[in-house]
């Protein structure tokens, strides 16, 4: 049975293949047509790396629902699926959280761009002003020291 | 203007791959999956962000995305020239709550009449000669957008305005002949619809009685003249009838929480389920009283399925504010009443809050 299921073979933008089975690969739609479209068995995706790529396909494996024989779905429980989710995202770094949003949002694979995210914002919110938001987010000011003082009187109701 | 900011040593490690490099419509994404109370700090970080933060398009995705929260606004009278202003009540970054005074918006800050509206916050005023007035808390997280509506099509004093079943029903009364109206503003349309004609034993009279709640699609008031008697108005058939339970308590300052009518007279807060027809004592807020104990004034609010209360302390210079989450037991025969918080939330002034607005943001 096991070799019923259709394989394709993605390759990242630095050469590094990818083995998977035709399901996982339906979980991105861009994919989803690709693979329709032209039934090669190998597919070059030239804008994501080899280290984005695996961290995709990791994703999409534990997502996709499958189905066993006997007919049982067998895909991880709700609670499971996001325990797994949150370590997943846990042990990332931002800069691979970018790139993995861009990754994602190329290959149109929404509930992981959902997911990364979420992760974003949740690192926006447990910072403890903006001087640690622009760190963080590599964000340059644009302010001058005036136009900050007035944006902050604007709201300083919402500090002290 | 940005070189010389990136080349500070100590950050070499910084990735190559940065939130700037993101396209807008993600970021717009991860902004909107930030709650709003983070916005004021949101707009410190750059322009950019700024005009994010306040921009249509993030109020667009945030309910795209589900993302409501609901905000507390109040208008709170200020004895000393008997204006009213609206606060909202925010949560600072610290956790403690306090009123924000909303940069003034009101064209006439005496006697109006406020209905909440999803997230709009409808003004009329008491004098017919203004016309009425929305304001939209959307646009951005703490400026809110004036928008003048059309004129009313009845010449009327307005008593107090309420909203159900997509419209706005707005009751007052008029001196030619003397005698109570009620005008209708289609929310969706935004037309003042033709005005409802009301039977002689309501319209017969004069000003309305502030006491007004609606409850599972109707309205119910009370008529000032004869406190016995409690008018319920149902839109559809346009029918109004008489309450006579609800009669039996003066709920002037109560409010509305999942179609429960609640009220605090300083001993107990009392709800009443139209369902049931039956008043009930919500339990497990002794302690709530006692912090009362020395008040006088005392407004509910209903905000996100909460029931909020204000009450002054020390002369009205103080306002104090406790939220409470309602649980119902034993099959719904008893309420629970369980505080979450409660402290002083306006000091200095010498204001009490009139009436508080549930508007989603």
């Amino acid at each position: 049975m096991e070799n019923e299921k259709k394989m394709i073979t993605l390759k990242s933008s630095d050469d590094v293949t990818f083995e998977v089975e035709e399901a996982v690969v339906l979980e991105s739609q861009f994919l989803s047509h690709l693979v329709q479209d032209c039934p090669a068995p190998e597919h070059k995706i030239k804008e994501v790396t080899g280290k984005i790529l695996s961290k995709v396909v990791e994703y999409c494996e534990k997502h996709v629902v499958v189905v066993v024989d006997g007919g049982d779905s067998s895909s991880s429980s709700g609670d499971d699926l996001k325990k797994w989710d949150d370590k997943f995202i846990k042990e990332m770094d931002l800069s691979t959280v970018y790139d993995l949003i861009a990754a994602a949002n190329y290959l149109n694979i929404q509930a992981l761009l959902d997911l990364m995210c979420q992760r974003v914002a949740d690192v926006i919110t447990a910072c403890k002003d903006h001087k640690e938001i622009r760190e963080t987010l590599g964000i340059v000011s644009d302010y001058t020291a005036e136009e900050e003082a007035e944006v902050l009187k604007e709201n300083e109701w919402a500090f002290d | 203007m940005s070189a010389k900011i990136r080349s500070k040593k100590k950050k070499s490690s910084e990735p190559p791959s940065l939130i700037p490099s993101l396209p807008e419509d993600i970021i717009l994404d991860i902004l909107a999956r930030v709650e709003s109370c983070y916005y004021p700090t949101l707009s410190l970080v750059s322009k950019h962000f700024r005009s994010l933060v306040t921009s249509h398009e993030l109020a667009e995705r945030r309910s795209l995305l589900g993302c409501k929260e609901h905000r507390l606004y109040v208008a709170l009278f200020n004895i000393r020239n008997c204006n009213q202003q609206l606060y909202s009540l925010r949560e600072k970054a610290n956790g403690s709550h306090r009123l924000f005074l909303v940069p003034s918006v009101l064209k006439t800050p005496f006697n109006v009449s406020f209905v909440a509206v999803g997230s709009s916050i409808y003004v009329f005023s008491k004098f017919d000669s203004i016309p009425p007035e929305r304001i939209s808390a959307k646009c951005s997280s703490q400026r809110m957008g004036m928008h003048t509506l059309p004129g009313m099509n009845v010449t009327m004093y307005v008593s107090f305005a309420y909203f159900m079943d997509g419209k706005i029903y707005v009751n007052g009364y008029s001196d030619k002949p003397l005698e109570r109206v009620m005008a209708v503003f289609n929310i969706e349309t935004q037309v003042w619809e033709p005005k409802k004609e009301l039977p002689d034993t309501v319209r017969s009279g004069y000003k309305w009685n502030d006491e007004c709640v609606v409850m599972a699609g109707k309205m119910y008031t009370r008529d000032p003249d004869n406190r016995n008697i409690v008018y319920v108005y149902e839109p559809k058939e346009n029918k109004w009838e008489r309450d006579n339970m609800l009669n039996r308590f003066n709920w002037e300052d109560g409010c509305v929480v999942g179609d429960v009518l609640y009220y605090f007279d300083g001993k107990v807060l009392r709800a009443y389920d139209p369902k049931e027809r039956k008043w009930l004592v919500v339990n497990g807020l002794e302690e709530l009283v006692a912090e009362t104990r020395f008040s006088r004034v005392y407004t509910t609010g209903s905000c996100g399925g909460k029931l909020v209360l204000f009450f002054s302390k020390d002369r009205r210079i103080v306002i104090w504010c406790a939220q409470i989450s309602l649980e119902r037991r034993h099959q719904g025969s008893e309420i629970w009443g369980k505080v979450e918080w409660c402290e002083d939330v306006l000091v200095g002034g010498g204001f009490y809050a009139l009436k508080s607005l549930d508007v989603i943001v």
